[in-house]
């Protein structure tokens, strides 16, 4: 303890805030040493535990590599390979697909829903806990589910089509149209994550705006969309960047569901990836697919970021 | 150019964490295969593993992997071996790991790239070809050779899938035909007689089972009640219906003994466009889609993913799968009588079966190949397969073992077959069997992903047969580099 | 206060009705407003709430009735026993400590690290910052698939397989999905709040743990949440790194379980895996008192 305090004392009076001010630096460098020993951790488990798998992911995607033999050298033979490769391509459109109609329908209808669950109604606890449901049941039980919901001749979402429209409903996971569809219908069912981050997002827009809003007279409408908006705009970035990443590298759900069929019309992306690793011992491919997706997302990341100055306002500035 | 793994560690250990992990970092054990190994160094080298300190004999630990999710008895079955190997072999420690099916390859990759591969490891659906074709296993023939095993004590079609560049890779446990299931109770409430027990019985064709599935089937209109007359599998690659037309997609030449890949593991040549070929996909599809006898592929996924397995829904007549589906009658305990029968002749008057083989193989560059084979053999060869035949409800390969095999299977709930005519079925597809393409091609789970993409526009009835089949043609064609 | 509103407010709007043509007092178009937003929520519960419904039944329902095909929505007989019989099956018990404890120290540890962390990038300028966040998020770029190998290789080195530190420890940085949310919430207080404090002389720790946490409950407790679910639910992590059946977690024995038979007991894995979704249920329950009912930002 006592080294601890010790410590803790020359630091302060290092960094100026302690009684003792003998070394007074910047407070430009006293900050920025701040934010180095805030960030410490982080780097700290970063060069411990995700650079060098990172880096030694980077090296295989340029050998030919099972897990088995030691990697062998074979250059750009990888990138060559994919650049031929039909079903990479093919996956490619599955995933961006999917990723253009997903994303913005998921982050508009999240935003919805998380307003309509910050209202102050009876038993608002009980409904977002039912809202929240999905993100906690298990994928096994939920692909089953769904395998039932899209079943063509008995399934509910037929069955509710019929009713609503009096046609017979496609077969949704059968057909090379329909199952893309169905893929984004159950992805919108389980977005429980996305919702909970934005009504957490609506706490901290401060009441006294819409206060002063509503002395001015502006509608529900207007002062969601001229305070709400702006002032979580940030949170909105934050989901729109983790869904994009979120959205390109969709698995899990994919995989029981529909197993990237039929004719590969589902075959995203990491299914491939995985298959390629894992079922056709296929490693440095795999980590070359890796590591095209890994630039992909960066650029598209940077892209967001560079743009996002002109529509997220940041109340604190820096 | 060659890099080996350790360098790759180095490197990215290097890019990490610099001298802090090296610190830590154990040398990676890199043996000989099949070179023994004094117990004193290979304790030396052995894997830290804090929580088990070696006792005073210093046991052996090895590490035998098995997968979790088939049936709980494969498990206990598992167990039970492992205990009571450790009471004959003191000095070796077996590390029982149990992986569900769907990530067994992950974690084995990772304990290979480790330098720690399970000493022992069952290789399924991915075939004992893929892993031979990856360098993954230790060849069993100078063990053999040592120990004075007969290997004639296993049935002999089960030892040739196994075998490559006449070296023995793997010991087959299981030995498993397939055949037809049906639910007797909808074979007699339809008048449908069962078929014959005896495989030579040439009245049993493929249309006749047709006719019987068409008596079967009604109300398909109605999900609540819909019973189908059959659900026919083409099995892996489509070569089931192709073998009872007397040929194979992988020659032009005739069935399954002219395709010289069977022995090579290495596809050279597809014949996917042959009008054999496209009659065989056409009698498949028809059955859903012309004369509605068999279910949609929505339909069985939907029954699969509740039950399991359609057939125990007890809305199926009849299904053709591997003897492996026995267990799952025991654990489903159906309310139907059900039993076996041959597979039905094809056009070409043939009724080759498919042979599925399990086999145990013992790991490339494990750290105790020695103890490993030890316990292999006891799995394979000896107490280990007894309990296997006695316990799993799987059709052991050894054949000493099929008496007991048969006294546990006719034991099976609402069984409604003889004892004799039980053995007749199970027994009389070895003869003119054929091993499964999944465990003799190299590339089959690649193989198989294009297979069922390919043809699943046909199987829903959204594209025409000769039009699918040119699609299946071309896209192997393009796999396979031809 | 006017440093601190969206330009986009800054031009005071006309007073406007919810619906135009349609005016109301103060009190009604509140209360309106809130009829509205309720009835929109009541069709998408139904729809959330389809396969939860199914999923209680089968839990309630005999093996053999959950295999009617179509489903059978209402058990007859009823059987509760199957609660009982799926959790006994196997240890669920200890696989329920585990992963509690797996949960439970994730959370402590990432949301404290992740928030100093999302405080360092959101609020304190130092050359590199902008890059280093970039690397932060890099980490969320590559797919798990490829690094796990080289990882379990690492983990391998240290002597951490079979044991929960591969699990733990490499989360003591945060992650970078956290550390961006946290950043997110902290660049979206208004700079005065920080100002006064800095004058009465605390330093840039003081003002995240005096100043800061307090206003941010909301999203410490959605992090809390995430983190939890997160947790909960990860099988590949322990399935590649756990070996003993001792040490297993829910996920891990859920997923040998449903396998553990050919024809799986629907009835029994619903059972269980509704046993198995209870604490995050109940966390978020518990947690959006903290998350919505937050002390909100409040600028004199």
């Amino acid at each position: 303890m006592t080294v601890v305090d010790k410590t803790t004392t020359r630091v302060r009076s290092w960094l100026g805030t302690g009684s003792s001010r003998k070394i007074r630096l910047s407070l430009a460098t006293q900050e920025a040493i701040w934010f180095y020993i805030f960030v410490a951790p982080w780097l700290l488990a970063f060069f411990l535990f995700t650079l060098g798998p990172m880096v030694a992911s980077f090296l295989f995607s340029f050998t030919q590599y099972n897990a088995i033999q030691p990697p062998v050298w074979i250059g750009l033979k990888n990138f060559v390979t994919l650049s031929g490769d039909p079903v990479f391509w093919k996956s490619i459109r599955v995933t961006f697909t999917y990723a253009v109609v997903f994303v913005p329908l998921n982050l508009a209808i999240s935003l919805f829903l998380a307003a309509m669950l910050n209202l102050a109604v009876p038993a608002m606890r009980v409904i977002r806990t039912i809202y929240y449901l999905p993100a906690v049941l298990p994928e096994v039980v939920t692909g089953l589910v769904w395998i039932w919901i899209f079943n063509p001749d008995f399934g509910l979402l037929n069955y509710l089509l019929y009713l609503l429209t009096g046609l017979k409903g496609p077969n949704w996971l059968g057909s090379e149209t329909w199952v893309m569809p169905a893929v984004i219908i159950s992805a919108l069912w389980g977005m429980g994550s996305g919702v909970i981050i934005f009504l957490a997002a609506l706490q901290s827009v401060s009441p006294e705006l819409y206060e002063a809003a509503e002395i001015d007279g502006a509608s529900a409408l207007r002062r969601y969309f001229t305070i709400t908006l702006p002032m979580i705009s940030p949170v909105i970035l934050f989901n729109l960047l983790v869904g994009t990443i979120g959205a390109l590298q969709v698995f899990a759900r994919i995989y029981v569901m529909t197993q990237g069929g039929p004719n590969y019309a589902s075959y995203f992306y990491n299914l491939y990836l995985y298959s390629n690793a894992f079922s056709y011992f296929r490693l440095g491919l795999a980590s070359a697919q890796a590591w095209i997706l890994f630039v992909v997302i960066m650029i598209l990341t940077l892209i967001i970021l560079r743009t996002s100055g002109r529509w997220v306002y940041y109340a604190g500035g820096r | 150019m060659k890099f080996s793994r350790r360098d790759f560690l180095k490197a990215s250990v290097l890019a990490g964490a610099g001298a802090a992990l090296a610190a830590c970092a154990q040398p990676t054990p890199t043996p000989q295969p099949a070179a023994p190994q004094p117990a004193a160094q290979a304790e030396a080298t052995k894997a830290p593993e804090p929580t088990k300190a070696p006792a005073k004999a210093a046991p052996v630990t090895i590490t035998y992997l098995v997968r979790t999710d088939i049936q709980p008895t494969l498990i206990k079955w598992g167990e039970q071996t492992v205990e009571e190997f450790q009471k004959l072999n003191p000095n070796i420690k077996v590390e029982l790991v149990g992986v569900p099916w769907g990530d067994y390859n992950a974690k084995l990759l990772a304990m290979y790239a480790a330098g720690t591969p399970p000493e022992v490891a069952a290789n399924y659906a991915a075939g004992f070809a893929t892993f031979y074709a990856n360098k993954a296993i230790t060849p069993l023939d100078s063990y053999i050779k040592a120990d004075n095993i007969d290997l004639s004590v296993i049935e002999k079609a089960a030892i040739d899938s196994v075998t490559r560049d006449g070296k023995l890779w793997a010991l087959p446990l299981a030995h498993q035909p397939v055949v037809v299931f049906y639910n007797k109770d909808l074979l007699d409430a339809a008048g449908v007689k069962p078929p014959s027990p005896d495989w030579g019985d040439k009245s049993w064709t493929e249309d006749a089972l047709t006719q019987a599935a068409q008596k079967i089937a009604k109300d398909l209109d109605d999900p609540k009640k819909a019973q189908w007359g059959v659900a026919y599998n083409e099995y892996h690659l489509g070569t089931l219906i192709a073998w009872s037309r007397g040929i194979d997609p992988f020659n032009d030449q005739g069935g399954p003994e002219k395709t010289e890949a069977y022995k090579t593991g290495k596809l050279t040549a597809v014949y996917y466009d042959r009008p054999e070929m496209i009659g065989a996909m056409q009698w498949l599809v028809d059955l859903t889609h012309k004369l509605k006898v068999a279910p949609r592929p929505s339909d069985t996924d939907a029954l699969n993913q509740a039950v399991g397995w359609s057939f125990l829904s007890g809305r199926v007549g009849m299904t053709n799968e591997g003897t492996w589906r026995l267990g799952d009658i025991f654990k489903a305990n159906p309310a139907f009588k059900w039993g076996m029968a041959p597979l039905p002749y094809g056009p070409a008057g043939l009724n080759t079966c498919q042979l599925f083989n399990d086999s145990w193989m013992l790991t490339a560059n494990c750290r105790y190949p020695n103890e490993g084979w030890k316990f292999l053999k006891y799995v394979g060869l000896e107490a280990g397969a007894k309990m296997y035949a006695e316990s799993t409800g799987f059709f052991p390969a050894k054949k000493d073992l099929y008496n007991i095999f048969f006294d546990s299977i006719i034991k099976a709930p609402n069984f409604s077959m003889t004892r004799e005519d039980m053995i007749k079925v199970l027994t009389g597809g070895f003869a003119n069997g054929f091993p499964a393409p999944g465990k003799t091609l190299d590339r089959f789970p690649e193989l198989n992903t294009a297979w069922n993409q390919t043809t699943a526009p046909m199987k829903n009835g959204e594209v025409a047969v000769p039009e699918g089949m040119k699609a299946v043609q071309a896209k192997f064609k393009s796999l396979i580099g031809a | 206060m006017t440093a601190t509103t969206p330009s986009a407010w800054r031009k005071p709007t006309s007073a406007g009705p919810l619906i135009p043509g349609l005016y109301l007092g103060k009190q009604a178009r509140r209360t309106l407003t809130k009829v509205v937003g309720f009835l929109l929520l009541v069709p998408g519960l139904l729809w959330v709430l389809m396969p939860t419904v199914w999923m209680f039944s089968a839990a309630f329902s005999t093996l053999r009735q959950v295999m009617q095909f179509p489903p059978d929505l209402i058990p007859n007989p009823w059987v509760w026993t199957n609660f009982y019989e799926g959790f006994t099956f196997l240890p669920f018990g200890r696989y329920y400590m585990n992963s509690l404890f797996i949960a439970i120290s994730r959370v402590v540890l990432q949301v404290l690290a992740a928030s100093i962390t999302g405080y360092a990038f959101a609020r304190l300028r130092a050359p590199g910052r902008e890059f280093i966040f970039m690397v932060v998020l890099s980490t969320m770029m590559l797919p798990y698939t490829v690094t796990m190998i080289p990882q379990f290789v690492l983990f391998k080195n240290l002597g951490w397989i079979n044991t929960y530190y591969p699990l733990i420890i490499p989360h003591l940085g945060g992650s970078a999905f956290l550390i961006f949310l946290f950043r997110q919430f902290f660049r979206s207080i208004p700079e005065e709040v920080f100002e006064a404090s800095r004058l009465d002389g605390c330093n840039y720790f003081d003002i995240y743990l005096r100043i800061l946490m307090p206003l941010s409950m909301p999203v410490v407790a959605t992090a809390s949440i995430l983190v939890f679910q997160n947790a909960w639910q990860d099988l590949i992590g322990p399935l590649i790194y756990l070996n003993s059946t001792k040490l297993y977690t829910l996920p891990l024995g859920l997923a040998t379980f449903r396998s553990s038979f050919g024809a799986s007991p629907w009835n029994l894995i619903m059972a269980v895996s509704i046993l198995v979704a209870l604490p995050p249920i109940i966390l978020f329950f518990v947690g959006q008192r903290y998350m919505i009912a937050g002390i909100v930002v409040s600028e004199k």
